[in-house]
């Protein structure tokens, strides 16, 4: 992981970034706080990413869902961590209210149960690619707003950023999304004390959204874009709401979930 | 509609453009590719039905491709063809037989209704023929090198200059979709700075074709003798260094290689493995390579830029940084200087690309035709078809096609410069007395 940091003193301000962590990079934007508080926070903040990578990197043979997917395959059972046990029983929670949309198996026929921290599974590989990022952002953004930030901006992958309260000149953070395929606008957003989820095929990346009840891969040129306050259910909805293949699913997706904002679209041009 | 059928429509139409998304940015396309401007909607309605007369000179396994290309093109017509070697007559004949026959080209540019002429001849034909077409008024479109000598090029570039004809050389990666796009990719900074350029083409194939008698050899295998031939360069490398210099937007200013026969030892005189450097004045170079003793690299014109490669031949390009870092420093810079704007942030998940996992992003939409360089005539989908089109509409319309000759003028020049570092061993300057005011250096 390459760590780049800057303190921008007459701004109060503080950026830092990361590249390849969880497949991704990470920003950070940290204003009103000293060189050193800043600093110390951007410490912790590294930290809990890199825990994060350790649990749910998948591309990673010593990280614990590797590991648990051997067991899996192995013996069909495994006891989890209490990070990941909670994180399971999450998405086994999201995979009943998004109609078995997000999975983490990939596969709507696999069993997976949770009692405390023992996880049963059969034949089932688990993948946290749709939940991994949001459940880094929920524990950063929970962090940052213990210890007093109130102003910040977070940008991890371009696919998921967290806003706290405004840009210093604005009434918000104001975040453009273009078209992944041709660079066309297509939205602004303005977050304050919110996040958004972008989810869709890129021209040089595609197919690797998976449509667990049919089991094929999505390659529809679409952009899903959700918004709301809790940064992991926005990473989670992105994903299921691109995979809705009905308007009555999309529809029921809306209703379950009517705190979030979402928005769709036909990325053809 | 059938392929062929489809084909014609886009030839004729010229929706080749359209295909490209350049609808609407056309003005500035035209401004940096003006050669593209006989390519419009507006030309086409001024061509109405007309139809361009032309004859082929030089009826061999190239000139029967335009044969192909030019029945599918709806205005125009091949009247006569011409060739010396009988076999290719007849063969030519076959495919139009409704054409003239010619064995003498002097006589064909004598024939009034002739518009324009096709040249397929070998290399150290091109300028006689070219320069007498001219003389007798007739549209030219020849094949690439454009002539085997320097002082050869300096003639016809000269003749363009006093001559109300169109003259067209067969540089087709100008009128390539994809290599197009790339540029204009380059030049809006997709790939940031050009740092560098590499260029190869690999074969594994001896260039020799079948001589029925020992007294054809030369003239059958003209590729293979310096007389008529300047080799791996002329024949490959010129495509390639007329990319390159358009991505540069600049002509090298010294070049220096080594040549040399390691594996087709068979009489031939032209190297078959050449590795050549041209250097520009800021310093970028031009690394290139032919082989014709291995094909494994295969064909490759690659542009490298701080920020990116733009793989031109496959029609990709491959961005190693973090290309929405420019929107985050953006992020950072108005936050410091307290003017509130939006930032062009969200997106799919971004993913690093780095050396063995290296992400292509497609240069232009849609299949992509992609010559993997080893077929010795010639390609479908390589653009021959729309720049011998052009050339068409060209005879009909009189106009010139900008930049043309220009661009096959410094290739070439550069190819017979890197056979003459090779063969002299030392690092040649570009001779101010080849230079020509399109040059910039």
């Amino acid at each position: 992981m390459t760590e780049k940091h800057e303190y921008y003193p007459d701004s109060f301000l503080f950026s830092a970034s990361l590249e390849k962590v969880m497949g991704t990079r990470f920003f950070i934007l940290l204003l009103g706080k000293e060189e050193r508080q800043a600093s110390e926070l951007w410490e912790e903040v590294r930290s809990l990413l890199e825990s994060g990578d350790s649990v749910f990197n998948r591309f990673s043979s010593e990280s614990e869902v590797s590991k648990v997917n051997a067991l899996l395959k192995e013996r069909g059972e495994a006891i989890l961590s209490d990070v990941l046990a909670r994180s399971v029983a999450d998405c086994v929670e999201f995979r009943r209210r998004t109609s078995g949309l997000f999975d983490i198996t990939k596969d709507s026929k696999k069993e997976l149960t949770i009692e405390g921290n023992v996880l049963r599974a059969e034949d089932a590989e688990l993948d946290f690619g749709g939940y991994a990022k949001g459940w880094a952002l929920r524990q950063i953004m929970s962090l940052l707003e213990s210890k007093g930030v109130s102003v910040a901006f977070v940008d991890f992958g371009g696919s998921s950023i967290c806003a706290l309260g405004s840009h210093p000149a604005g009434d918000c953070w104001s975040v453009d999304l273009n078209s992944p395929r041709t660079g066309m606008y297509l939205n602004t957003f303005s977050l304050k004390d919110s996040s958004l989820s972008t989810s869709g095929n890129t021209p040089a990346y595609s197919g690797h959204i998976v449509n667990p009840i049919t089991g094929e891969a999505n390659n529809r040129n679409m952009v899903v874009s959700v918004e709301g306050k809790d940064p992991l259910v926005c990473e989670v909805l992105s994903t299921a709401y691109m995979l809705c293949h009905s308007e009555e699913l999309r529809e029921g997706m809306r209703r379950e979930f009517g705190d979030y904002v979402f928005n769709a679209y036909s990325d053809l041009l | 509609m059938e392929y062929k059928d489809k084909l014609a429509l886009d030839l004729s139409r010229r929706v080749f453009l359209k295909n490209l998304g350049f609808v609407a940015g056309g003005a500035a396309l035209f401004s940096s590719m003006p050669w593209l401007s006989s390519c419009t909607p507006e030309k086409l309605a001024q061509m109405g039905k007309e139809v361009a007369r032309v004859a082929l000179i030089g009826t061999g396994s190239r000139g029967q491709y335009h044969i192909h290309n030019l029945k599918l093109i709806p205005h125009a017509k091949i009247v006569a063809i011409c060739d010396v070697y009988a076999p290719n007559l007849e063969a030519a004949a076959q495919l139009c037989p409704d054409a003239k026959r010619y064995t003498d080209y002097k006589k064909l540019l004598e024939d009034k209704e002739i518009d324009g002429v096709i040249i397929s001849t070998p290399l150290n034909m091109h300028a006689s023929i070219t320069l007498d077409s001219l003389s007798a008024g007739k549209h030219v479109f020849c094949e690439k090198a454009m002539a085997r000598t320097l002082d050869e090029c300096k003639a016809i570039y000269d003749a363009y200059q006093k001559t109300d004809r169109a003259l067209y050389f067969c540089m087709q990666r100008m009128y390539d979709p994809k290599y197009i796009k790339g540029m204009q990719l380059i030049r809006d900074g997709v790939i940031g700075e050009v740092v560098g350029m590499r260029c190869h083409w690999f074969r594994n194939a001896d260039w020799r074709r079948e001589v029925p008698s020992p007294e054809l050899e030369r003239a059958i295998n003209w590729r293979l003798y310096k007389e008529s031939s300047g080799g791996l360069m002329t024949e490959l490398a010129c495509h390639q260094l007329e990319v390159c210099n358009m991505a540069a937007g600049k002509i090298p200013q010294s070049v220096t290689g080594m040549g040399d026969i390691i594996y087709w030892k068979d009489g031939r005189e032209v190297y078959d493995a050449v590795n050549v450097i041209y250097r520009y004045s800021d310093g970028r170079k031009i690394n290139y390579e032919s082989l014709i003793s291995n094909k494994f690299n295969g064909m490759e014109d690659q542009i490298l830029g701080h920020k990116g490669t733009m793989d031109l031949t496959k029609g990709v390009y491959y961005l190693e940084e973090d290309n929405s870092r420019s929107g985050i420093e953006t992020l950072v810079g108005s936050v410091r200087d307290k003017v509130f704007s939006s930032v062009p942030l969200a997106g799919p998940s971004w993913r690093p690309e780095v050396k063995g996992n290296s992400i292509p992003h497609a240069i232009i939409e849609g299949k992509v035709s992609v010559n993997g360089g080893q077929n010795m005539i010639g390609v479908d989908n390589d653009a021959s078809d729309t720049i011998l089109s052009a050339f068409c509409t060209s005879c009909i319309t009189g106009e010139k096609a900008k930049d043309v000759v220009e661009e096959a003028y410094c290739s070439t020049v550069l190819c017979l410069l890197g056979n003459k570092a090779m063969e002299e061993q030392r690092t040649i300057i570009f001779p101010d007395y080849y230079k020509i005011p399109y040059m910039k250096f």
